[in-house]
């Protein structure tokens, strides 16, 4: 039921982003939660970038670094995220080895290509794929969060194989660089406004 | 447009800014931005209820995954027993007193906090037909750690580590990890029960019936 395709913004309304209530745009906070009104989301870009880099950062200490360290027997063995799923792939368990891969090699690095291309997209003043961009971040912002799987599976490591002397696990610098890569991500898809997309800028 | 009447039978998609009429929805029906394509509104069969006994379920569940061990390990006859509370605990003993929050705030401190805002506004909302004092301010709160809690992908990340660890020693499951399962299943229902629109229009009209209320009395 569309309105003649009118925005809410040409016709001087804006949308409550926590309550969803139609408020008009005089008004500084909404009517029915007292949050603060905006008619987009204030400095999205900006925003969505500085958690970007944030994340880019973090990124490299994530792999570079082992997410844990194995002793047993006096002897130590330190894994690294990649190092992790290729271990995995060896022992004949493949889904895990696939979900982890997924969650922490693909997701973080897809999720950091699409929000800078969308924030490209906006700069350069792209009038197509509104769709597809769209759903592309839909997908991003919900996926976000499943990237925890491999920081949860090394806390459970840690904290199950405490064996003394036979297996002890340690974890490493690279799970809390990962956590905090997982965290910007995901601050960084709270940033942006999709709704940037669909304006009309001329 | 613009009268405050008017504007109630509104609606505003989230992701294009299309102005649309409110949609009339049946049970199971979404409604998808005709521009978009993204979700407008969705109605679960019975929302607010549901998320309600499925909250007051899910503290009980939440207690019992505590109490209870939810891993044990052998291996030569050495052996551990692993509480859930254990989890984020790991991290501050090995020195990542960071990691030790991140982790608690996404599985302990998040979940808690929605469970405890959920049962205290829905209870006196759907039961009392009243409204508690902040429930305004701990709506908005409700709404904004919604997406910050990670239970569900701990549940994914126990079964991967699980497949790990077989190959290397005995496992035990125990009695704690049935609720752990249970109260996962049951705070995602809690979660998909609670629809944003239907709660505040609902808390909308509660209000605004105390209110009359009130006038009456003084009358």
């Amino acid at each position: 039921m569309p309105l003649q395709n009118k925005t809410a913004a040409s016709q001087g309304l804006v949308m409550c982003t926590l309550c969803e209530k139609v408020n008009q745009v005089q008004l500084n906070k909404c009517q029915r939660c007292g949050s603060h009104l905006y008619q987009r989301k204030p400095f999205a870009i900006q925003k969505t970038v500085a958690w970007l880099i944030t994340a880019i950062l973090f990124y490299f200490p994530a792999n570079l670094f082992p997410v844990m360290e194995t002793s047993s027997f006096g002897h130590s063995t330190y894994s690294t995220i990649v190092g992790g799923v290729i271990d995995l792939w060896k022992h004949g368990a493949y889904i895990i080895a696939t979900v982890i891969f997924l969650a922490s090699v693909v997701i973080p690095i897809g999720k950091i290509l699409v929000l800078a291309w969308l924030c490209i997209s906006l700069r350069l003043k792209h009038q197509s794929h509104f769709k597809q961009r769209t759903f592309l971040y839909t997908v991003t912002h919900w996926i976000g969060r499943w990237s925890m799987v491999d920081v949860f599976v090394v806390a459970i490591l840690v904290a199950l194989l405490q064996l003394g002397g036979l297996m002890t696990v340690y974890p490493g610098f690279g799970t809390l660089s990962f956590a905090l890569v997982v965290i910007t991500t995901m601050l960084a898809a709270e940033s942006f406004d999709p709704r940037l997309i669909w304006d009309k800028q001329s | 447009m613009g009268t405050p009447n008017k504007m109630d039978e509104l609606i505003i998609c989230s992701h294009c800014d299309l102005l649309l009429k409110r949609p009339a929805l049946n049970h199971q029906e979404i409604a998808r931005c005709p521009r978009c394509q993204s979700v407008l509104r969705d109605r679960p069969k019975s929302s607010l209820p549901y998320s309600l006994s499925f909250s007051v379920a899910c503290l009980f569940l939440m207690a019992c995954a505590l109490y209870f061990p939810i891993l044990a390990i052998e291996k030569a006859g050495t052996s551990h027993i692993m509480y859930l509370f254990q989890a984020s605990w790991g991290f501050l003993e090995h020195g990542y007193p960071l990691l030790f929050t991140i982790v608690s705030s996404v599985l302990f401190v998040v979940p808690v906090l929605i469970l405890l805002i959920l049962i205290y506004l829905l209870f006196p909302m759907l039961i009392l037909k009243r409204v508690w004092p902040a429930s305004l301010l701990l709506s908005k709160v409700l709404f904004q750690l919604k997406a910050w809690s990670m239970i569900d992908v701990f549940l994914i990340a126990t079964l991967a580590s699980l497949t790990k660890l077989t190959s290397i020693a005995n496992i035990e499951f125990g009695l704690g990890l049935w609720a752990y399962l249970l109260f996962a299943i049951f705070l995602a229902a809690a979660l998909a029960n609670l629809n944003s629109a239907r709660f505040w229009d609902y808390l909308e009209k509660v209000q605004c019936h105390c209110k009359i209320k009130q006038q009456h009395h003084k009358v």
